[in-house]
């Protein structure tokens, strides 16, 4: 898993950087959107990147995959106790965001037909509005730099406005809510300070600030992604 | 099949910087008064600085800065007064994407208001309060240029001017210590910083030019 994440990290710094689509909505025209569904992974995770056990070769890198098997099961069991939805939060965020914009907005299902999570290859069928609102998360819930760190939420997702007429790619960006080591080019949001769990016995302590904490971050990313359509 | 947030794509191990800090280095401070500054009422255009990539093969994507201190031109507009900075566009704007803004730097950011201009100087589109947004250590705001446009003028915004941008980075510790047997281990640990910046009149102006179009496509225009 370690290996892993430092060749993820190779490949990221020799990668160009990122260069977002910005949108032009007096040249568009575009005044209804139609967000498309499953927009998150099925359950938010965590994670603590420089932990104590990581610390000690190999030995500690399989006692660490147990440890953060173990923080997924339990911060899985608090969110379930707030019957935590991830995906309806950010679809409600996201449609209210888009409304204060003066767009009128609808949900639609779109199947995603590749095997990773990625922006939809081909919109078919009746649109119902002028473009497309795709949103991909790679990945959202707790996470922590490393032993002694707290744990905050995190959300990455990159997003897209499609034509529905000309299947055009209106705008395309990325947007990390606390991100470790942001990715050049992106937007990134400092996480709110009042969402902080010093370790897992803390987040047992508090779902519902845990839940809380969650909808916040989804909700100001949902708010960054708005921004972008003016 | 259930699939579960991963962080390995946005949470990576990747090098740790080393910081030192063996001489003192002068932190610019905020400047949020400009009111005694005697400005111009409108912005000399023959005094655009050139958004030019620096070398011909950094023509993809290059970045052209200006450090805006008291030796800068101020001008007033609307009965504000504002520091600025003005650049002239690129070649071929309207394919390229435009990041502009004020740099994080230690104890301040330049406060900015973005307005794009014709080739008379007149005001065609501005960019201010929501537009920005944090990309990396860039509070900007980001477009595509019109035809019609031929200057990005980068002024100081009064009603930000003195207000603050709060950011709080995750990052690792690294600590190397020798243990007798084992030899030199290294021990990593989160280390979260809190910064609090002043926004101001003075301070580092940035502006990124991209050209997102794939490198064969450019080819094949020339």
């Amino acid at each position: 898993m370690l290996a892993v994440a430092i060749a993820a990290a190779l490949v990221a710094s020799c990668a160009s950087p990122y260069v977002a689509k910005p949108f032009d909505r007096e040249a568009a025209k575009v005044t209804s959107v139609a967000v498309v569904k499953d927009a998150l992974p099925d359950s938010a995770g965590i994670t603590q990147v420089a932990s104590a056990a990581s610390n000690f070769g190999l030995i500690g890198a399989l006692v660490d995959a147990g440890i953060q098997a173990s923080d997924q099961a339990r911060l899985t069991a608090v969110l379930m106790s707030q019957k935590f939805d991830g995906e309806a939060a950010f679809l409600k965020a996201l449609e209210a965001k888009v409304a204060e914009r003066s767009f009128t907005s609808s949900v639609v299902e779109v199947a995603r037909n590749s095997r990773r999570r990625d922006f939809v290859e081909n919109f078919t069928g009746q649109p119902t509005a002028d473009a497309y609102l795709d949103v991909v998360s790679e990945g959202y819930g707790y996470i922590s730099s490393g032993f002694g760190a707290p744990y905050r939420p995190a959300v990455s997702v990159k997003v897209r406005l499609v034509s529905s007429a000309t299947k055009e790619v209106l705008m395309e960006n990325l947007i990390e809510y606390n991100p470790l080591y942001p990715r050049e080019g992106a937007i990134t949001i400092s996480p709110n300070p009042a969402y902080s769990f010093i370790n897992l016995d803390e987040i047992e302590r508090q779902p519902e600030k845990v839940a809380e904490g969650l909808t916040v971050a989804l909700d100001e990313t949902a708010a960054a992604i708005a921004k972008l359509l003016d | 099949m259930r699939a579960v947030s991963s962080f390995s794509a946005f949470a990576p191990l990747a090098a740790i910087a080393v910081l030192s800090a063996c001489a003192t280095v002068e932190i610019p401070p905020a400047v949020t008064d400009i009111a005694s500054r005697a400005c111009a009422t409108s912005v000399d255009l023959t005094k655009a600085a050139p958004l030019a990539p620096p070398k011909p093969d950094e023509a993809r994507q290059f970045t052209v800065t200006a450090k805006v201190d008291s030796s800068f031109p101020c001008v007033e507009i609307d009965g504000a007064k504002a520091t600025f900075a003005l650049f002239s566009m690129p070649a071929e704007p309207t394919q390229k994407t435009i990041t502009v803004g004020g740099v994080f730097e230690a104890v301040r950011i330049f406060a900015p208001i973005v307005q794009t201009l014709d080739a008379n100087g007149s005001p065609l589109r501005i960019f201010d309060g929501e537009d920005f947004l944090v990309r990396g250590a860039l509070y900007s705001a980001q477009f595509r240029p019109r035809t019609e446009e031929a200057y990005i003028l980068v002024r100081s915004a009064a009603g930000l001017a003195g207000g603050k941008n709060d950011q709080i980075r995750m990052g690792i510790n690294s600590t190397s210590t020798f243990v007798p047997g084992v030899g030199a281990i290294s021990i990593n640990t989160g280390g979260d910083t809190a910064a609090s910046r002043t926004f101001s009149h003075e301070g580092v102006v940035q502006v990124i030019v991209a050209d997102p179009r794939p490198p064969q496509a450019e080819a094949k225009k020339r």
